[in-house]
């Protein structure tokens, strides 16, 4: 079967992604756009589906990719968002400023959803 | 390798180059201006030279990855600079090569695993300092503002550009990255600069930004010097009050 290596041997009805799968170092905001789209051919698919995203071994990412990803999948999926989607965030050098990166992302889709 | 990827760099910039030589008068002269001086400066000991990543090109979204990894490896080896400084490094990298990536030509069509316009960047590293330069021959900050503010004026742009917010992208992107950056050297102690459309900004801690004119020549070039052992309070920089985060949202069970 061809498939792709980060969604590759899930439990029925999760999708783990790793993103270090991506790159070390996640900048471009293409890459983000590239996984959200992934994401959202997944739940078309089965949208009972819970995402994990694992940010072991990562060592950044930067505001654009982060609101590429997660901030247009909560703009998109709104409240279902945090109801099926779960951040391993603890594993990376340093977690507090990965996490900030991240809730500014997910809150700016928040906005555009309350201004929508 | 590296000597070609310079003469590439000046060629681009329109200066002719038989061949890259430390006296080379205005070809030394732009690269010190736009930061993309390391192994050129023939003051520099060798043992510095060796552990600086010359000029980079980069044309692959791929490859911003690695440059990354690269820059922040030689930082870390070389400044012995703690984990919080290394991430802070790792983040500010990644954010202003997305920009000079997205934002240096009109890219903003998605999906394109090529940036359209070439990205170099440099790293070098001495006694407490972290020096990195990265630039593109893109469209520019002014032109890219401008699809925003579209009355904006140039040097208007530059003073916008490193405000909290600010963002050429038409989806609604944070604008972190040059704000972020600025305030990243402003606190830490380093310094940061950006040319784009023949003008040029400054920021520096305990100072308001400079403005000043610069080199007439297409693209966006910035550096930024910092502290290796600097603390800077990201969420402060970055982040909103907590109370404004996901107001009335369930985020209980989204971070593991």
């Amino acid at each position: 079967m061809d498939c792709q290596p980060t969604i590759c041997g899930n439990s029925v009805g999760v999708l783990n992604i790793k993103l270090s799968d991506y790159g070390a170092s996640l900048g471009p905001r293409v890459t983000g756009e590239e996984i959200k789209n992934l994401v959202l051919q997944e739940l078309a698919k089965d949208p009972t589906l819970v995402i994990n995203f694992d940010f072991t071994g990562l060592r950044s990412i930067s505001s654009g990719f982060a609101f590429e990803l997660f901030g247009q999948l909560s703009r998109i999926m709104g409240k279902r968002f945090f109801e099926v989607v779960k951040l391993k965030i603890s594993e990376t050098d340093d977690p507090e400023l990965a996490k900030t990166i991240v809730r500014e992302a997910i809150s700016r889709g928040a906005d555009i959803v309350r201004k929508d | 390798m590296f000597l070609s990827m310079q003469s590439d760099l000046l060629r681009e910039m329109g200066v002719k180059v038989r061949g890259v030589r430390s006296n080379d008068g205005k070809a030394f002269y732009l690269l010190k201006i736009f930061g993309f001086f390391p192994t050129l400066e023939s003051s520099i000991p060798e043992e510095i030279k060796q552990q600086s990543v010359g000029v980079r090109k980069i044309t692959q979204v791929r490859e911003l990855s690695d440059l990354v990894q690269d820059l922040v490896t030689l930082i870390k080896a070389r400044t012995s600079c703690n984990v919080k400084t290394g991430a802070a490094l790792d983040w500010v990298l990644t954010e202003l090569l997305d920009n000079s990536g997205t934002h240096g030509y009109k890219c903003y069509t998605t999906g394109e695993k090529t940036y359209p316009k070439p990205v170099y960047a440099c790293g070098f590293s001495y006694e407490d300092r972290v020096e990195i330069a990265i630039g593109d021959f893109g469209q520019g900050i002014h032109e890219s503002l401008k699809l925003t503010y579209p009355e904006i004026e140039i040097k208007e742009a530059l003073e916008m550009a490193i405000k909290k917010g600010v963002s050429g992208h038409p989806n609604g992107s944070p604008g972190f990255g040059l704000y972020g950056a600025s305030e990243l050297a402003r606190r830490g102690g380093g310094s940061f600069y950006i040319w784009s459309s023949g003008h040029g900004i400054e920021v520096r801690g305990g100072s308001k930004p400079l403005l000043f004119s610069g080199i007439p020549t297409n693209g966006t070039f910035v550096s930024f010097s910092l502290n290796k052992s600097m603390e800077v309070p990201f969420q402060e920089i970055l982040g909103r009050d907590t109370a404004e985060y996901f107001d009335g949202l369930p985020t209980d069970n989204l971070w593991q």
